[in-house]
């Protein structure tokens, strides 16, 4: 069902409904867009939940893996690659508060019997219309493209 | 997941509903299902009165709703802006222990949407709607 006719692995603009759902398989990309109604603030990770109106669907920020850092052969440019993984980290990870709304895009994956968002990009969204635009995206696309599929 | 997801609703719908424990009410004249006490929703409206730092009035379409906004994230309200809110639907009775029969939305979020254009809003959770009606035909297995 994730595949198009190209034999491609596309992002999916989703419902959180459809998420939760279990229609989609696990590791599909999906975009999802909602309020933050929940926020846990974790060490090595941040777990966040958002309301689109039609669910509650969990997501998961997770904080960037410092490889190799105890070997002592990381190279420069991994190690300001890592800082810039880090900094990126703790921006997303500020900018999340309660009431935000946000776009989230990232993997399903299952976790508990309860399906999660793995969050591989995070936008807060300040225009109000924003949610409304990605809503009548969303159903566009499931109406003429996802439902065919 | 514990927390469920705020339901869109108009803030006419959440005024007509019955608070008599009669369960779901029936939007007037619209035919369409209104909500009950103890419902998880999400409305827009403008903000008409800060009552107190715990209470706010916001109205639409005519309407108005008390909105208790203690326990909700820290919003500067100010009179004349949108706003969004998410969370129950309870009977003031329980709360202050009076007679009075009326609603109170106790928000859990609440969001600044000055400049959320009102009809669009309208047509993307009827859009919503309609792909939510289809997924569920098509997939009698998913919840």
């Amino acid at each position: 069902m994730p595949f198009l006719r190209d034999g491609q692995t596309h992002t999916l603009k989703l419902f959180a409904f459809q998420v939760a759902s279990g229609t989609w398989k696990q590791y599909q990309d999906v975009e999802c867009c909602g309020v933050v109604v929940e926020v846990y603030k974790a060490t090595k990770y941040t777990m966040f939940a958002i309301d689109d109106a039609t669910a509650v669907v969990q997501c998961i920020l997770w904080r960037p893996a410092r490889n190799g850092s105890t070997g002592g052969g990381v190279s420069a440019e991994r190690t300001v690659w890592m800082e810039v993984q880090e900094e990126a980290y703790e921006s997303e990870r500020e900018g999340l508060a309660l009431g935000c709304q946000v776009k989230v895009r990232g993997q399903v994956h299952e976790y508990k019997g309860q399906r999660q968002i793995k969050v591989a990009s995070l936008c807060p969204l300040t225009e109000p219309n924003a949610e409304t635009e990605h809503r009548l995206d969303t159903e566009r696309l499931f109406r003429l493209v996802y439902k065919n599929l | 997941m514990s927390i469920r997801h705020g339901k869109p609703v108009s803030v006419k719908e959440i005024v007509s509903t019955d608070t008599g424990g009669a369960g779901q009410s029936e939007v007037a004249g619209e035919g369409r299902e209104g909500c009950a006490l103890g419902d998880s929703v999400r409305t827009v409206g403008r903000l008409k009165t800060v009552l107190s730092v715990e209470t706010v009035v916001v109205e639409d379409e005519g309407c108005e709703l008390e909105v208790d906004v203690a326990l909700s994230n820290p919003c500067h309200f100010k009179p004349g802006r949108q706003y969004q809110f998410i969370g129950e639907l309870e009977d003031r009775r329980n709360s202050l222990g009076s007679e009075a029969n009326t609603l109170i939305l106790v928000a859990r979020i609440a969001r600044d949407v000055t400049g959320l254009d009102m009809d669009l809003y309208r047509r993307g959770l009827e859009a919503q709607e309609q792909c939510l009606r289809e997924f569920e035909r098509n997939s009698p297995g998913a919840s």
